[in-house]
């Protein structure tokens, strides 16, 4: 199966993102866009992580943070805060995010796990050979939702040999889908070749798709 | 203001009516009697407690098997102390160490050996050593500190906590671990 093939529903689904209405952009909701495991998809690969272009996390996996420093403040009314600066990593299962600072909120004292995460300042997401890049970035743990913003420069992702660029781009990350909002840009790349597919006599000849040429202009 | 080092300083009033109790009065020491003033001696006491002061929105108490009150260097050494203080009931603090120093002319305290505090909100914390700057009402590790909250776990080289705003600074190697819910 041909790469540009095995990537057209995900840059449909980066195209119906795309052309979303501004009133859109306020809501993080992630498009239908190609389910882990979808039919065509090359079987001998690991559905869950090769095939999906946007980023999954564990819930059920232990967070990691570390940084140089970091300062804790609690509310009168119990909520806690804590602010990691400094050469700051968060790590949850295969997901790595890296950034110069970064806020947990803890809804309340019994709650262990924060429920909303916001990183500034070089952001970057990787998982599984996707990688990420932002000014910052807003994890919501409640709603399973990432967004990743930049001021001035667009934010990125890469994985593979495929990139979209935007001025937002939204992660479902219960469901693994993504979705790039204001100047969108899709650029894929015929991969050299791919040790993991399978071989497959019976499969056509698909012609190579022409380098560096963006796919979808912004609508 | 209160402060804990009033606790240091009740020890000073201990340790003058221990010396009373062996007939050598302060003031027979420090009048210009002829006789070659006599150095005190470290005072030893055991099973002390102090508890029940109140005042300035702080409760304080201090425990201690055994103590040693050195009024030449002005230090209280105190062992296996436990300490609890609180600006109100919602913050109340309870550290227990071995070994504990207090200055009896200042506010001061520190203490060693494997220090560990529990605060209301069922958060504790573990460290080789800390002490308390009265001035900034800071409890500081300069060592390797452990803090457990909830599922979460974290580490530093170096802890500053602020009493009465509960505000937590953490230096070096910070790591903070959640376990999955």
């Amino acid at each position: 199966m041909s790469v540009a093939r095995k990537l057209a529903p995900c840059v449909l689904a980066l195209l119906v993102g795309a052309s979303a209405s501004p009133a859109d952009e306020s809501k993080p909701e992630a498009p239908a866009a190609a389910p882990a495991g979808a039919p065509g998809a090359a079987p001998a690969r690991p559905p869950d992580a090769v095939d999906r272009l946007g980023l999954k996390f564990s819930k059920n996996s232990e967070l990691v943070i570390t940084s140089d420093e970091a300062e804790g403040v609690k509310d009168p009314d119990g909520k806690e805060t804590v602010i990691f600066t400094k050469n700051v990593k968060a790590k949850q299962a295969d997901m790595t995010l890296d950034c110069d600072w970064l806020k947990a909120m803890y809804p309340d004292p019994s709650a262990g796990r924060p429920d909303h995460i916001y990183a500034k300042g070089n952001v970057v997401i990787t998982q599984e050979g996707s990688i990420a890049h932002c000014v910052e970035a807003e994890v919501d743990n409640v709603a399973c939702t990432a967004e990743c913003r930049s001021q001035g420069n667009k934010a990125t992702l890469h994985r593979e040999t495929d990139d979209v660029e935007g001025n937002t781009i939204y992660f479902d990350l219960c469901k693994g889908t993504v979705k790039a909002v204001g100047d969108v840009v899709v650029r894929v790349r015929q991969k050299d070749k791919d040790p993991n597919a399978p071989l497959d006599p019976n499969a056509p000849a698909a012609p190579a798709a022409p380098a560096d040429k963006p796919k979808a202009p912004p609508g | 203001m209160q402060k804990p080092g009033r606790a240091a300083r009740w020890l000073v009033g201990a340790c003058c009516a221990a010396l009373g109790a062996c007939n050598t009065s302060i003031s027979d020491l420090e009048n210009g009697d002829a006789r070659p003033q006599i150095e005190m001696p470290p005072v030893e006491m055991t099973g002390v407690l102090f508890e029940g002061y109140h005042g300035d929105l702080r409760d304080l108490s201090v425990k201690a098997t055994s103590a040693t009150v050195d009024m030449k260097t002005k230090l209280a050494h105190l062992h296996d102390v436990q300490i609890g203080f609180a600006d109100d009931p919602n913050s109340k603090m309870d550290i227990s160490a071995p070994v504990g120093d207090f200055h009896l002319d200042g506010d001061d305290f520190a203490l060693s050996g494997g220090v560990s505090g529990t605060t209301a909100a069922d958060e504790h914390f573990k460290s080789q050593a800390i002490t308390y700057v009265s001035k900034t009402r800071t409890i500081v590790s300069d060592v390797p500190v452990e803090l457990h909250r909830s599922s979460v776990v974290m580490t530093a080289n170096r802890m500053e906590f602020e009493v009465p705003t509960h505000k937590l600074h953490l230096w070096g190697n910070v790591h903070a671990k959640v376990k999955p819910q």
